[in-house]
């Protein structure tokens, strides 16, 4: 068994040295494919960290009543916190309202103030959400009646608000379905190429495969060798391939930082934290891709 | 290997017995074909194109079912042969093939070995054994060159080293002669023989009158996939 494997070993290193153009030609295949896999996945994470980027810096800004006491809003607080989706809720004091509203240097606003001679505006609550869609459950949620003494234009407010964040959550589902079908698209052509590159590989030595029968080789001693070359195929495809994209990463990500802010867009780091898992699981389904690819097309030739 | 496809008490080599292999129901290959060869025969089987001995030959070598009738070859019942077993069958004869089969990127060295290597010899048993037999079909000076590298005649040798190299009871050459020029065709005939000689049962499917007057052995006849004639000293007579 040992002896067999070693042989097998030596037959597949021996078979891509002798074969080095179909080698490169199908190793370069494989790492190409390798390399959209990971450009695609690029592209898939960074459109829905942007996305999510402006998610984030959407907000809720609830305005109360003047008289709404601070006892009050902070039962608000806890009653808005204990709504699902909702991430964070900011209390700003009918004090800090005009301190901000005086900073705002509107001409109109400070002669407003001067005129009433105290202060006019109420707190205001700035709600966080999870993502926009949370938004709307939350706009459901404060337009019962039990909140309409409290939130300030409540009907108004909250039905421009759900009509932008509507707007909002569609365009961002719609992306996020675009890039993931893109994604599936070129995956497919990822996988026809490397189920091409391997059948090519094998069909140019179907004739070898015949003589190996004829002479008594088991199909496991025949088949063996190809599973060797496409494990070295695809783990060196990886390697380079996946090496190769984090080099690219580590050239581009200080643009995409530019346009985007660090903390919004950082494939570099998504990347580097998730390379086990991104390839790995490239590994693993290039190597059974080709597996599958190369039992199909040697089987074609051993039944010959 | 089951008790089912072998069978040793059987005293022929090789014994076909009603054999009739027909494509689709519609072309008839053989029909009703029966002979048998005993151990140490060189037996020709001869014929026109298209007389069945390619037929012949896949049959013998279970790359094809007979869809009537038994064939045994070497105390195997091929008929009955598992998908499994076949491997280990063809270890047990010796081919050779007209355009010689050789694995073009393994030097004659590696191609000879290949045969012992996938049925599992030791790698010291194989580097000892290989350069013999290579040295007895005159190639002990070509071991490390590649299939492309040697004449027809270099090749064929090499090709019958192959089919030796596992020391078969039988070997099969089909057509071992059809690329070669008259004088390597006599030095093939002539290494054909010697492997007689030595006790080995040599099945030659030809269709070279020449080769098989020269021979003056058996000769089994094939015509529209029928044998018409079976002499013990025979000539191509067709």
């Amino acid at each position: 068994m040992i002896a067999a494997t070693r042989r097998i070993v030596r037959f597949a290193l021996q078979s891509m040295w002798r074969n080095l153009w179909l080698t490169i030609a199908t190793g370069a295949t494989v790492g190409l494919t390798v390399l959209s896999l990971s450009a695609l996945l690029a592209i898939h994470v960074g459109i829905g960290q942007v996305v999510n980027s402006v998610e984030k810096q959407l907000n809720l800004t609830l305005t109360l009543y003047p008289t709404v006491t601070e006892s009050q809003a902070n039962t608000l607080v806890i009653a808005i916190n204990a709504l699902p989706h909702v991430q964070k809720v900011t209390y700003v004091s009918k004090e800090q309202v005009l301190e901000q509203q005086k900073q705002s240097g509107d001409p109109e606003i400070l002669r407003s103030i001067e005129a009433i001679g105290e202060n006019p505006f109420g707190p205001s609550l700035i709600v966080g959400a999870k993502d926009s869609k949370a938004y709307l459950s939350i706009i459901n949620e404060l337009q019962k009646s039990q909140y309409s003494a409290l939130i300030e234009g409540q009907e108004r407010h909250f039905e421009e608000n759900q009509s932008f964040l509507q707007n909002f959550s569609n365009f961002a589902d719609k992306v996020r379905y675009v890039v993931l079908a893109m994604t599936l698209v070129f995956a497919l052509i990822s996988a026809l190429m490397v189920f091409n590159a391997v059948r090519v590989a094998i069909y140019t030595q179907r004739e070898e495969i015949t003589v190996m029968r004829l002479v008594g080789a088991t199909t496991s001693f025949i088949r063996g060798p190809y599973l060797v070359e496409l494990f070295i195929y695809s783990a060196f495809s990886v390697i380079i391939g996946g090496g190769l994209f984090i080099l690219l990463l580590y050239a581009g990500q200080p643009y995409l930082t530019t346009y985007f802010g660090q903390e919004n867009v950082n494939l570099l780091a998504y990347f580097k934290d998730n390379a086990l898992i991104i390839y790995g699981a490239q590994f693993i389904g290039l190597f059974v891709l080709s597996i599958v690819s190369a039992l199909l097309a040697v089987r074609r030739y051993l039944n010959a | 290997m089951t008790s089912e496809t072998k069978n040793k008490a059987t005293n022929e080599m090789i014994q076909l017995k009603g054999v009739t292999k027909s494509y689709d129901g519609k072309i008839t290959a053989l029909q009703g074909v029966s002979f048998s060869i005993k151990p140490g025969e060189l037996v020709s089987i001869v014929g026109r194109s298209g007389a069945g001995k390619s037929t012949v030959v896949r049959l013998l070598l279970a790359e094809e079912r007979a869809s009537k009738g038994t064939i045994n070859v070497g105390g195997w019942d091929i008929t009955a042969i598992s998908h499994r077993d076949v491997p280990q069958f063809r270890r047990q004869i010796g081919v050779v093939f007209q355009d010689f089969k050789l694995l073009p990127r393994k030097t004659v060295f590696e191609n000879v070995a290949f045969a012992l290597e996938v049925s599992g010899e030791p790698t010291k048993i194989i580097r000892e054994v290989v350069p013999q037999v290579l040295n007895l079909v005159g190639l002990s000076n070509r071991l490390h060159q590649y299939p492309e590298q040697l004449s027809g005649g270099e090749q064929q040798r090499a090709s019958i080293a192959r089919a030796l190299i596992h020391r078969p009871k039988l070997l099969l050459a089909d057509e071992p002669t059809g690329n070669l020029d008259s004088i390597n065709t006599a030095e093939i005939i002539d290494l054909l023989k010697k492997i007689n000689d030595l006790g080995t049962t040599v099945v030659l499917v030809t269709h070279n009158r020449d080769v098989v007057n020269t021979l003056r052995r058996r000769v089994i006849t094939l015509d529209k996939g029928a044998v018409i004639s079976d002499q013990a000293v025979g000539r191509y007579v067709l």
